[in-house]
């Protein structure tokens, strides 16, 4: 009687995401879902973080303390030296946009689409004065970090390395 | 009469040899004078007085001495002319001047004599010279000099020594004045440094030395190197926080209207519902649940549209803040739609062993080199 209280129990409990592996034979792998799939994301926000970096090159090698993290990802980079020109940030819901703006005139749009407990959905466009650059939805995972790079400006290049935690 | 109306009478006296007495001041004189019982008997005196103060017949300045020497007041004159008189180097003796004066005046001898009380008769060279110099300092008695004066009164030369003594006295009297008032020493150092040729007002004498050593050390240890320089400003950059911009959020009205109701959204939740009930089942029943219970019965239908809910401790249904930048392994990324503007072209550099994905974005301007 208890068990079968407790499957009722169990039953009646829904709206978290993750399925238990061990009854449910058929229910997707958790992890990344592929696109498409309506994952139900968890109450919050998304806080979206945007650094502005100059890289260029300079006689001696020379890294913002900023960049401690994230500076071994970029031994393919060319550059030696880089600068952290500033930190945006926002805390974004669901369906919520936020803008920032980028040296050299350009504009950068972050949209949440949705979120999950392992992932996040956002859209990224970029803009240069009324010209959109790039336009691109992506799935990042929760915690993630993709760069935007490539923009010039002064001597260098930008780097936009965009967070998504949550 | 009253010390007080002595020294009223005393004071209006001088008033009227310095000219400063007023006409009702002349008229307060006459009454006091009258009414001066030392007076009383020089109604002669009295007279003179009135015709030098009402009447304009005789010179005041004529008459005063002569009512002071009845009267016998100390003079205040006499202190400061006696601290004079002691200050002054050398023998000043203010009677030569009367007894010069006076020398082609002979005094009865008998006069003399009556007034000294002395036995021998002295000359009448002598005889003047004391007598004057006795009047001069206050020696005589009221009586002794009330008959002086009288004797006094018709040598002409006599009294205008006396004339020239007030004249001095009051010529002293401003002079004292003049040294003795609170002077105002400001400016008094500049213009004495001009006078001894000193150029500088404020400079002090052999403090040039304790300055070049005071400055040497000051400019030897409060001054930085060029590479002090820079790693003390490198340190103080390093610890001034990143700057976060937070821009302008723009929310989906949805999203808005629900924020504004967390509780009743949170109530009115199905779902929320009835995972009250079942925790509520749980604590009743007192149930232990495990996940991964291989007990429980497998032929139990499970739709797959309705996904079987994992108990979680602790779950995490707020956001997380993390550090700019502080990027571990959790940098799986997929592009799912890719749109790129005219002449820009969009590289993509999938990450390996949990780099980050970079995203190359060519403008279509110069290029973009890695």
């Amino acid at each position: 009687m208890k068990k079968l209280m407790g499957l009722i129990a169990l039953l009646a409990t829904v709206g978290f995401s993750a399925p238990k592996q061990a009854v449910a034979q058929s229910r997707p792998a958790p992890g990344v879902h592929s696109a498409g799939a309506k994952a139900k994301a968890p109450v919050g926000k998304v806080g979206v973080q945007v650094m502005v970096v100059q890289a260029k090159d300079a006689p001696t090698r020379r890294v913002d303390p900023k960049l401690k993290a994230m500076e071994v990802h970029f031994g393919h980079l060319r550059y030696n030296d880089y600068t952290v020109l500033g930190v945006n940030a926002a805390q974004l819901g669901d369906g919520a946009k936020a803008s920032f703006d980028v040296e050299g005139g350009r504009r950068l749009d972050i949209t949440v689409l949705e979120r999950s407990d392992k992932n996040v959905r956002m859209r990224v466009q970029m803009f240069k004065a009324d010209k959109k650059l790039v336009d691109t939805i992506i799935l990042i995972e929760r915690g993630g970090t993709f760069i935007l790079a490539g923009p010039q400006y002064q001597g260098g290049i930008l780097l936009l390395p965009i967070t998504a935690n949550y | 009469m009253s010390e007080l109306s002595l020294t009223r009478l005393d004071a209006l006296l001088m008033l009227v040899l310095d000219e400063q007495a007023s006409k009702q001041e002349h008229q307060e004189l006459l009454a006091l004078a009258d009414a001066e019982p030392r007076l009383a008997e020089q109604r002669a005196l009295r007279e003179s007085l009135r015709a030098a103060l009402v009447d304009a017949a005789l010179d005041p300045i004529d008459v005063v001495p002569q009512v002071l020497a009845a009267l016998a007041v100390e003079d205040p004159w006499q202190s400061i002319s006696s601290g004079l008189r002691d200050a002054v180097d050398g023998d000043i003796d203010l009677a030569d001047g009367i007894m010069a004066a006076v020398g082609g005046a002979e005094l009865p001898e008998r006069r003399v004599a009556a007034v000294l009380e002395k036995d021998s008769v002295p000359t009448a060279d002598e005889a003047r010279g004391i007598l004057l110099s006795a009047m001069v300092d206050g020696e005589l008695s009221r009586e002794k000099r009330a008959e002086l004066s009288e004797a006094l009164a018709d040598d002409g030369s006599a009294l205008d020594q006396m004339t020239q003594f007030a004249d001095l006295g009051r010529v002293l009297r401003t002079v004292v004045e003049l040294e003795t008032r609170q002077s105002n020493l400001d400016g008094l150092w500049e213009e004495i440094c001009l006078q001894i040729g000193v150029e500088d007002p404020e400079h002090v004498p052999g403090w040039e030395k304790t300055a070049g050593m005071l400055r040497a050390a000051a400019q030897e240890h409060a001054t930085l190197s060029a590479s002090e320089e820079g790693a003390f400003t490198a340190a103080i950059m390093n610890g001034i926080p990143g700057q976060e911009h937070l821009s302008e959020v723009q929310e989906p009205e949805r999203e808005q209207a629900a924020a504004n109701n967390g509780f009743w959204r949170l109530m009115g939740d199905p779902r929320s519902l009835m995972v009250a009930a079942a925790a509520l089942c749980a604590v009743v029943l007192g149930l232990n649940f495990i996940p991964g219970d291989s007990a429980l019965p497998v032929d139990l239908p499970v739709q797959a549209s309705d996904p079987v809910a994992q108990l979680v401790e602790n779950p995490d249904l707020g956001t997380s803040e993390r550090t700019a930048g502080m990027t571990e392994d959790h940098n799986h990324a997929e592009v799912e739609e890719l749109e790129s503007g005219h002449d820009v072209t969009v590289h993509i550099m999938a990450g390996m062993e949990g780099a980050p994905m970079f995203l190359m974005i060519d403008e279509g301007d110069e290029g973009v080199t890695l």
